[in-house]
């Protein structure tokens, strides 16, 4: 059941890309995409901070999910005529190409946790490190406060 | 009669220009002042981390050792303006190398450059005003040490009537303060008290501003409209953010809200410059952050 919500967003994006309508606005796509994120997350936060125990599966299960919520299609989420700083900024059309850059190593940051996230504590770890980076370093140059 | 109501005029207007005189007159402390202070360039380190000097003074997007090249340029847009951040490297002709320890103090303290000319508050001088003279002459000795870049500073594009630089000495005697906000903390919040107050300025933008751009200290913290785009700045008092004191030390750390959402904008580079302090002082900034009077919106 954990699955119901990637799949659903997943599905979503799909829908978008093939030229359907739906009556979800970039802005709740984009909230929703960034929520269904911070859910795997949490999960593995949660055993990064020592708050919860580490598990291999349920590791290995968020990080699988969560690569693949990254590395979905992002752009029918981003259309520049919903770029209002609310919260996503305008900069974010006329620096495109740094966008993508950004978005891609989310992608691989991910990519390389689910490799490792069922290894043991300490590999998830290092590589939890580097998907927070990638995170904060688009919320640094294209999200505006709330 | 009106000979004399002419006269009451004449008298009540110079004393208001002895007064603006007064008033407005930019002050400077003189060497004396630190005289004695041994500069300690690694706790420099420290301030300059925790007051985010890099944050302004390098250039937009640095990152790694970028940062430490500190030749100014980025723009801040505001309802007064844009200010641009001078260049604070050492370079003797268009950064401060040749700006003695009491220039530094004038200039964080004062609000008032080597040339006696009034400061915009774009440099946060409210907060550094209530940093001790000791981490002024450390910071200035770590500044020192920094790679020197040759690019001329940016002149400031403010409009009129904010370009008169003299009235600024108005806007200081108004609003300069050089105790700290919140005078009752537990012991254990104090440290963090400074870093809050006097080095990471967390009050420039968490503060709501009067129409003279003055701190509202009344609701310290208490959140404002975003100084540089849409958007607020959140209200950080106990009144609305309720987060654990480890929910905070971690966010400092990390930059993850217990949400693990992740910090943006300008907020992404406060926590770089916070993560770089010891988790004992991360805990005491969290302790402040909990013993601030509650702001309810």
């Amino acid at each position: 059941m954990r699955l119901t919500k990637t799949t659903m967003i997943a599905a979503m994006i799909g829908a978008i890309t093939a030229g359907a309508t739906l009556a979800e606005t970039p802005h709740e796509m984009r909230s929703a995409m960034m929520k269904a994120q911070g859910k795997q997350l949490g999960i593995l936060g949660a055993m990064v901070q020592g708050k919860a125990p580490y598990d291999a599966a349920a590791a290995s299960a968020a990080a699988t999910e969560l690569d693949k919520l990254a590395n979905a299609d992002w752009m029918p989420a981003f259309p520049a005529d919903s770029l209002d700083g609310k919260r996503a900024m305008p900069e974010i059309a006329s620096n495109m190409d740094d966008f993508m850059a950004k978005y891609e190593a989310l992608g691989a940051a991910t990519t390389a946790l689910v490799a490792v996230a069922g290894t043991d504590l300490d590999a998830l770890k290092a590589a939890f490190g580097p998907v927070g980076a990638a995170c904060g370093a688009c919320h640094k140059s294209y999200r505006a406060p709330e | 009669m009106l000979r004399r109501a002419i006269l009451v005029l004449l008298v009540l207007g110079l004393i208001g220009l002895a007064a603006f005189w007064v008033i407005t007159r930019p002050t400077q402390l003189t060497p004396d002042a630190i005289a004695g202070l041994t500069p300690d360039p690694v706790r420099g380190e420290y301030v300059f981390r925790a007051a985010g000097c890099a944050s302004c003074h390098a250039a937009k997007d640095a990152t790694g050792a970028d940062l430490l090249k500190l030749g100014g340029g980025k723009a801040f847009p505001s309802e007064f303006g844009t200010f641009y951040a001078p260049n604070i490297s050492p370079d003797p002709v268009h950064g401060i190398g040749n700006w003695t320890a009491i220039d530094l103090v004038n200039a964080l303290q004062n609000g008032v450059g080597p040339d006696g000319t009034h400061l915009y508050p774009a440099l946060p001088y409210g907060a550094y005003a209530k940093m001790t003279l000791q981490d002024v002459v450390s910071l200035r000795a770590y500044l020192a040490t920094l790679p020197a870049v040759d690019t001329p500073s940016k002149p400031q594009d403010v409009s009129f009537p904010f370009s008169i630089r003299r009235a600024l000495g108005g806007w200081k005697f108004l609003f300069l303060q050089r105790d700290f906000v919140i005078q009752d903390v537990p012991p254990e919040a104090e440290t963090g008290r400074y870093i809050a107050e006097a080095l990471a300025h967390c009050g420039e933008c968490h503060t709501a501003r009067n129409a003279l751009g003055g701190l509202k200290t009344g609701q310290w913290l208490g959140g404002a409209p975003n100084p540089t785009g849409k958007g607020t700045i959140p209200n950080i008092t106990p009144g609305k953010l309720d987060w654990s004191e480890a929910d905070l030390v971690t966010f400092f750390q990390s930059g993850f809200t217990p949400e693990f959402d992740t910090a943006g904008g300008t907020m992404a580079e406060v926590v770089e410059n916070l993560s770089t302090l010891p988790e004992a002082d991360l805990v005491s900034l969290a302790r402040y952050l909990k013993s601030v009077p509650a702001v309810t919106d």
